[in-house]
């Protein structure tokens, strides 16, 4: 599964950066976003980037709420990602088929 | 120390020993990293902290107060090493109950000034129909009306679901506060009102001379009832200038 959505530590990196994008100082995999300064403003923020980037729903903010790491929010990301991707692909074996 | 790490939020720390710790207090619901945007631009040697109540960020899984005493006596606790030094109070709106009613329990010789903003004085009667009685969707357009809250921010259903609670919690307790002590604080107050503000207006503010020691005062600031936001230098201006003042350093 992380094989096809991409290395875990790509993403948290990913993460890292849009926190710092945001004005949230986040450095390391263990940092929390809400310890940094993150707001309900911010939380949307986020899974507005991460949608862009990842795709819909990778992000939902009441997941957010609980998993609230740099790699907690990675490993969120990665998930549903890859969730979605499977989804996606499945829906296009079958289109296939039907062909 | 990790315990009061939980409470406080380091906005700006002195290099060496504070003169003066600011200690801030946001309004219902209201994040204490608002006050981030508060770090630059004060006196080298002052310190400013805001607090963290349960139910917030990193606390949000913790249960909001719902008795202002369990409040002021746990915020007073925490804050103790805070309240035995010289420190001042800012608080807006239901923030500006908890700086208050905190002031009430300090060193009164310690208090420079307590700094409240956007709140009617103790013995103005709140208005009714109470917001934390309503409805869910009514609350939400209650806030929406009132400004302060980002619309993205109310138009998430999986944001307010988490935040609501809190911000409900924390207007009850604003809409349930009234006058409940004997004496007028010995520290001076300063009662800022932005003088756009139709809820806590000027004639709702100018009460609280009488809930203050010597140099209490009422002054307008540009903007409604979210100014400290809105109008962010001014309300600093105001308070960076009577923190000098108080302590000699003009």
């Amino acid at each position: 599964m992380t094989g096809t959505s991409g290395n875990p530590s790509t993403v948290e990196r990913w993460v890292i950066d849009a926190c710092v994008a945001l004005g949230l100082p986040a450095q390391s995999p263990s940092d929390d976003f809400f310890a940094l300064g993150g707001t309900s403003l911010s939380v949307i923020r986020l899974v507005a980037r991460a949608e862009e980037e990842f795709g819909e729903d990778c992000l939902p903010p009441d997941e957010l709420y609980e998993e609230s790491t740099v790699r907690g929010i990675a490993g969120l990301i990665t998930r549903n990602a890859g969730a979605i991707a499977e989804r996606t692909s499945g829906q296009a074996t079958r289109r296939a088929e039907v062909r | 120390m990790p315990d009061n790490d939980k409470w406080i939020v380091r906005v700006r720390r002195a290099p060496g020993t504070p003169r003066l710790t600011l200690i801030c207090f946001a309004y219902a619901g209201g994040s204490p990293h608002l006050f981030r945007s508060w770090a630059r631009g004060w006196p080298a040697d002052v310190d400013v902290l805001a607090l963290r109540l349960p139910g917030h960020d990193v606390r949000r899984r913790e249960q909001p107060y719902t008795e202002w005493k369990t409040l002021v006596d746990d915020v007073s606790a925490v804050l103790a090493p805070h309240l035995s030094v010289p420190h001042a109070f800012y608080g807006h709106s239901f923030g500006a109950r908890v700086a208050y009613e905190l002031a009430h329990r300090a060193e009164p010789t310690r208090t420079a000034r307590v700094f409240v903003s956007g709140c009617r004085s103790p013995d103005w009667p709140q208005a009714r129909p109470f917001l934390h009685d309503l409805t869910d969707a009514e609350l939400l357009g209650a806030l929406r009306a009132m400004g302060g809250t980002a619309p993205e921010v109310l138009g998430n259903s999986s944001v307010m679901d988490v935040v609501l609670p809190t911000v409900r919690a924390e207007i009850r307790l604003a809409e349930l506060w009234g006058d409940a002590h004997e004496r007028a604080l010995a520290a001076p107050i300063t009662a800022i009102y932005g003088r756009d503000d139709a809820k806590d207006t000027h004639e709702a503010m100018r009460g609280w001379i009488s809930f203050g020691g010597a140099g209490t005062e009422v002054v307008g600031a540009p903007g409604g009832h979210f100014f400290p936001d809105t109008h962010r230098a001014d309300l600093l201006t105001i308070i960076d200038a009577r923190i000098g003042r108080d302590h000699g350093h003009d």
